[in-house]
């Protein structure tokens, strides 16, 4: 290294032995001529500090070198060099120093999980028995178990380990005591008619920052504790829920939603009438989170054929680019909303399109014939429709395109509680493990 | 009804799971403090002081 450069308010650029600079800002989608193109990324990297208003006017100015690819993709392909990064320098005020400050959530400080019990770390491509659905997304607990202990995030920050750790020991205590609490709220909130519906965030109300009284702080809460609140909220959902299921006799019928997170699952089963049908004959039902990737779906269904009860899946597909960013109904829209909040990291976020449909994909393929099982497919991408499966653009879903994209997008329009809640990824898990699927 | 306003009614159904877990008395404190205050691009601007301001929240609680 051979130089700093400091960059007002947005972060930091570095400058290489080789004249390329660099940025701690490294998760940002580079498209050359629409297509994605990482090798390019350094080069990018190198403006992106200086906000998205300049990228923009650079992409104006050097059109040509740049390509828009559209306008909810924030950007493009560009080679930079030091000279042309001190020129935008100059122009956007930035300064150079040797010990530039700056940040991103990367650089927060991390605590190590407290000892005891295990860490809950995954190779979230990790598909050990060969069925084709992975076991274990990058939050929640494994997706065949209903632990007593939970696995504990790594790299978290002092106050996420606070809040992780106090909600982890309420649940460890007594978890059937936490589930049964759960599962009174649900029966106490469900509208006559309907079915019971268990969900991973639902049981977040069971933590005093998620339902503060204050609406700022309450959002500010959901964008930035979401994820460390995941873990025993998934815990409880699923403890809960099978409870109620003993509850079912031989011949009943549940209903199970599957589909990336904020794909409006809830939404698309309201307007199509064959799902209609389906909730109105189920009990209960199962509103997976999107972040479980669908590695839950299995373990339904085994608990389901233990008690001759039968699983009616409903997958909801989505453009996730579009429904991450839509400026209507998009996940960070709706996240900078106070009076929602819930941010879902990007990666989690990404993990759940690309990982999600190919896990339910192949649990499709493995139980179609099962009579205990039914499946049925929508599109969400306009109006929901029924189809026949999911789309093929969903089964090739790059998710480290997709995430790049949505770290960038966040950081780039969002409010800074939502790119937090959006970013922390690069330091939960900086280190990416399994191969590029 | 469109999909943003059904999010908005699903923004409505999650405060009442909230309420209606305060009247059951079955919320769990979580100790998250108060928010820090953050940079733009989401950084905790000083690490070291949200620690401190926090243990100092931690004492009040405890008293």
């Amino acid at each position: 290294m051979i130089g700093e450069l400091q960059i007002p308010d947005v972060g930091d650029a570095v400058l290489g032995d080789d004249g390329v600079w660099t940025s701690d800002v490294t998760n940002l989608a580079v498209y050359l001529n629409g297509e994605y193109d990482p090798s390019r990324a350094e080069g990018l990297a190198a403006i992106l500090p200086f906000g998205a208003g300049a990228i923009m006017d650079a992409a104006r100015d050097l059109e040509g070198e740049f390509k828009l690819v559209e306008p909810i993709k924030p950007l493009l392909s560009l080679s930079a060099n030091a000279d042309w990064v001190q020129n935008w320098c100059n122009q956007y005020g930035g300064t150079t120093c040797k010990d530039g400050a700056g940040g991103s959530t990367a650089k927060d400080k991390k605590t190590a999980p407290p000892p005891g019990d295990g860490v809950h770390d995954p190779n979230v491509e990790h598909d050990r028995n060969n069925d084709g659905v992975t076991e274990s997304a990058r939050v929640g607990v494994h997706g065949m178990k209903v632990p007593d202990k939970i696995g504990k995030l790594p790299n978290l920050t002092k106050r996420e380990r606070q809040v992780e750790t106090s909600f982890r020991k309420a649940y460890e205590k007594n978890p059937d005591k936490m589930a049964g609490d759960y599962r009174v709220l649900v029966a106490q909130t469900t509208k006559p008619g309907e079915p019971r519906m268990y969900e991973t965030d639902g049981a977040k109300n069971l933590a005093d920052a998620w339902t503060h009284p204050d609406q700022s702080t309450r959002a500010e809460n959901r964008a930035t504790l979401n994820t460390p609140l995941h873990q025993v909220a998934n815990a409880v959902a699923k403890r809960a829920f099978l409870h109620d299921l003993d509850s079912l006799k031989e011949g009943d019928e549940i209903l199970v939603t599957v589909g990336g997170c904020g794909a409006g699952k809830g939404y698309a089963l309201k307007n199509v009438p064959e799902a209609l049908d389906i909730k109105g004959r189920c009990k209960l039902g199962w509103d997976s989170a999107g972040d479980q990737n669908a590695t839950e779906n299995p373990w339904i269904q085994r608990e389901a054929d233990k008690r001759g009860i039968k699983v009616n899946y409903v997958f909801v597909h989505t453009d996730p680019y579009k429904q991450w960013g839509d400026p209507d109904k998009g996940v960070l829209k709706r996240a900078a909303d106070p009076k929602d909040g819930r941010m879902v990291d990007a990666k989690v976020f990404a993990d759940s399109y690309a990982i999600g449909a190919k896990n339910h994909q192949a649990f499709y393929e493995s139980h179609r014939n099962n009579p205990n099982a039914s499946f049925t497919f929508i599109d969400n991408s306009t109006k929901p429709t029924k189809i026949d499966g999911i789309p093929k653009e969903a089964l090739t879903i790059d998710r480290h395109e997709l995430a790049d994209f949505a770290a960038s997008h966040a950081a780039l329009t969002a409010p800074p509680h939502v790119v937090r809640g959006a970013t922390m990824h690069a330091r939960i898990w900086p280190k990416e493990k399994g191969r590029r699927r | 009804m469109t999909e943003a306003e059904w999010w908005e009614e699903d923004a409505k159904r999650v405060e009442e799971l909230g309420k209606r877990a305060k009247q059951l008395r079955i919320i769990v404190p979580v100790n998250a403090g108060n928010s820090p205050p953050l940079d733009k691009n989401g950084a905790l601007i000083d690490d070291d002081a949200t620690a401190e301001h926090e243990s100092a929240a931690d004492t009040e609680a405890d008293a």
